[in-house]
């Protein structure tokens, strides 16, 4: 049996995690990434995209990954795609760790001196009535369908959502010559007072605050129906979406037919690994999202400094803030293992301009009211059908937190192993029983993370 | 739902199964998108209630996509890149361990 080894192993190729490799590569680097090309979920396809000549598409950010994806694959780093990380062994041990993965039908380990995990964000779950009906998507679903493999959302279709993503893709499908049919504003406009407390901080980033405002102004041009101040969003239908039906703030209601329904509310860390290897995590309440406890700019670990957190899995900053921590988590994991050194200014100024904009978004985008105290009948653990009447009940039953909640209801059990629903259980329990959301333990995720069959299972070498 | 902004490159086509109807695909693409293009809907049932369901954030997140896959069920198809004679069936029953039998 020959063991795979590396000097430093990375989960996730996107922004940070190429960033990383990058600056480490004087160490014996390996990344694994689940996806079929480098580039994360931002710059997804970014080479096919480019061969299609669809990038005017997608905007200049797009067109940048295009370069980091090169220089990545250019620096001769081993690089594994549609590799699935599914565990992690040996993360209390002190002396590296072992990844457990899937790739091409088999179960694999790779041994690590250093661990850096990019594992990215993904969409914040949106429990509203009617939400796992077929044709209700996430927004960056459509996304990703249009950058994989150019399909577009069918019509007649809905895009409701807040935030930079929602800007993002209602000017991307615009660009693609579909633009929504009906576009559904969820931001609450009184926000902008709060926000604009932190303008100041914010213009140390003007690129990024002049494209949205951009983005922003542009919203509503070309498009039929534009309604604002959103509160309460349902879609219907018996197989599938037929129709959706909303109500403002002002107390206007609407509905119209739909094939699709597009939906967003911002992005969260993607902790499952973290949690997997139960790394501490805690609420940070400005950004409304799990993260996970980090003791060095360089993102590593408070209780195993050998393993490191980087890009937006460590807390949301986007692509640019995502490149400086990788680089810096590169630089300090290479530089531990006697290589390399550490010059990290140009990352500090980076990682500072990339995270300048963050608290004007926080404050001007807080959770969408649509999806805030939703009804006892909404769904909110889609894989056990769980509602938030029946959880809410638990917790007057005794339930304490997500991992009671478990053994009550099954609540998080499902195949997405709590992905889609645990954060909304914890917040229902504080809505309940009147606790701080961070003196609730978060659910905790066991391995494997991803689904694997016993016969992949059977390929595993033991150590 | 989704459809194709450009017609399938002829070097690119190929051609599957789902549910006993062939549909075409881009090769290289994930079943997951394949088959929202052809209109197959649901993609599976959900296994507590019987509700139908299909595929919903497209990146390996929200197991909404799982289907039976050349004989395998609770695959994300989503992360199945999809292969020309591949055999795919929406999942509505809960997945079985009968079919096991059969390797």
């Amino acid at each position: 049996m020959t063991i795979d080894n590396a000097d430093i192993a990375i989960v996730g190729a996107g922004p940070a995690g190429m960033a990383a490799a990058i600056e480490a590569k004087s160490s014996k680097v390996v990344v694994l990434d689940d996806q079929a090309m480098p580039g994360g979920q931002i710059w997804r396809s970014v080479e096919d995209v480019a061969a299609r000549n669809d990038l005017h598409i997608f905007g200049k950010d797009y067109y940048r990954g295009l370069r980091f994806v090169q220089q990545f694959r250019a620096s001769g780093i081993q690089y594994r795609q549609r590799a699935r990380v599914i565990g992690i062994e040996d993360w209390d041990t002190g002396s590296g760790s072992d990844l457990i993965y899937l790739h091409d039908g088999k179960v694999k380990r790779l041994s690590a001196k250093r661990l850096i995990i990019a594992t990215g964000s993904y969409e914040r779950p949106t429990p509203f009535p009617g939400w796992t009906l077929p044709g209700v998507m996430s927004a960056g679903a459509a996304q990703i369908a249009l950058k994989t493999t150019n399909m577009v959302p069918k019509r007649p279709f809905i895009l409701a959502g807040q935030g930079p993503l929602f800007l993002l893709l209602a000017s991307q499908l615009k660009a693609a010559e579909v633009p929504p049919d009906v576009i559904l504003q969820l931001d609450d406009p009184k926000r902008i007072k709060q926000a604009l407390l932190h303008l100041p901080a914010a213009l140390t980033g003007t690129q990024d605050l002049l494209k949205g405002l951009f983005w922003r102004l542009k919203i509503t041009r070309g498009i039929k129906t534009s309604v604002g101040n959103v509160i309460n969003i349902e879609a219907h239908g018996e197989k599938q979406l037929e129709r959706i039906s909303w109500k403002t703030q002002n107390g206007a209601v609407g509905e119209c037919s739909a094939s699709t329904l597009l939906i967003h509310d911002g992005v969260v860390p993607n902790t499952q690994l973290l949690r997997a290897m139960r790394a501490p995590i805690w609420y940070d309440n400005k950004e409304a999202a799990w993260r996970p406890s980090l003791a060095s700019i360089a993102g590593q670990m408070s209780d195993r400094p050998w393993i490191y957190a980087a890009g937006d899995v460590s807390g949301i900053g986007g692509w640019r803030a995502a490149i400086a921590m990788g680089a810096l988590a590169g630089a300090s994991a290479n530089y531990t293992l006697g290589n390399g050194s550490i010059t990290n200014s140009e990352e500090m100024r980076s990682l500072g301009r990339g995270k300048a904009i963050r608290p004007f978004l926080n404050a001007l985008y807080p959770p969408a009211r649509a999806f805030h105290k939703p009804a006892n009948s909404t769904i909110i653990c889609r894989c056990e059908e769980i509602s938030a009447g029946e959880i809410r009940k638990a917790v007057r039953e005794g339930a304490q937190g997500p991992n009671q909640m478990k053994a009550f209801l099954r609540c998080g059990m499902g195949p997405c192993q709590g992905r889609m629903c645990a954060d909304k259980t914890v917040e229902l329990i504080t809505e309940s029983n009147g606790a701080a959301i961070n003196e609730v333990l978060p659910m905790r995720v066991r391995m494997p993370i991803s689904p694997v069959t016993l016969g992949e299972m059977t390929t595993l070498d033991k150590k | 739902m989704l459809v194709r902004r450009t017609k399938i490159e002829p070097d690119q086509l190929i051609t599957f199964q789902v549910n006993d109807q062939f549909i075409t695909a881009r090769s290289g693409e994930s079943v997951a998108f394949a088959v929202l293009a052809a209109g197959v809907m649901p993609t599976r049932n959900n296994p507590v209630s019987g509700s139908p369901r299909a595929p919903y954030c497209l990146m390996g997140i929200c197991f909404e996509c799982l289907m039976t896959i050349d004989g395998v069920d609770n695959r994300q198809s989503c992360m199945t890149p999809v292969a020309e004679g591949m055999v795919v069936h929406s999942q509505y029953n809960k997945a079985s361990l009968e079919r096991l039998d059969d390797d």
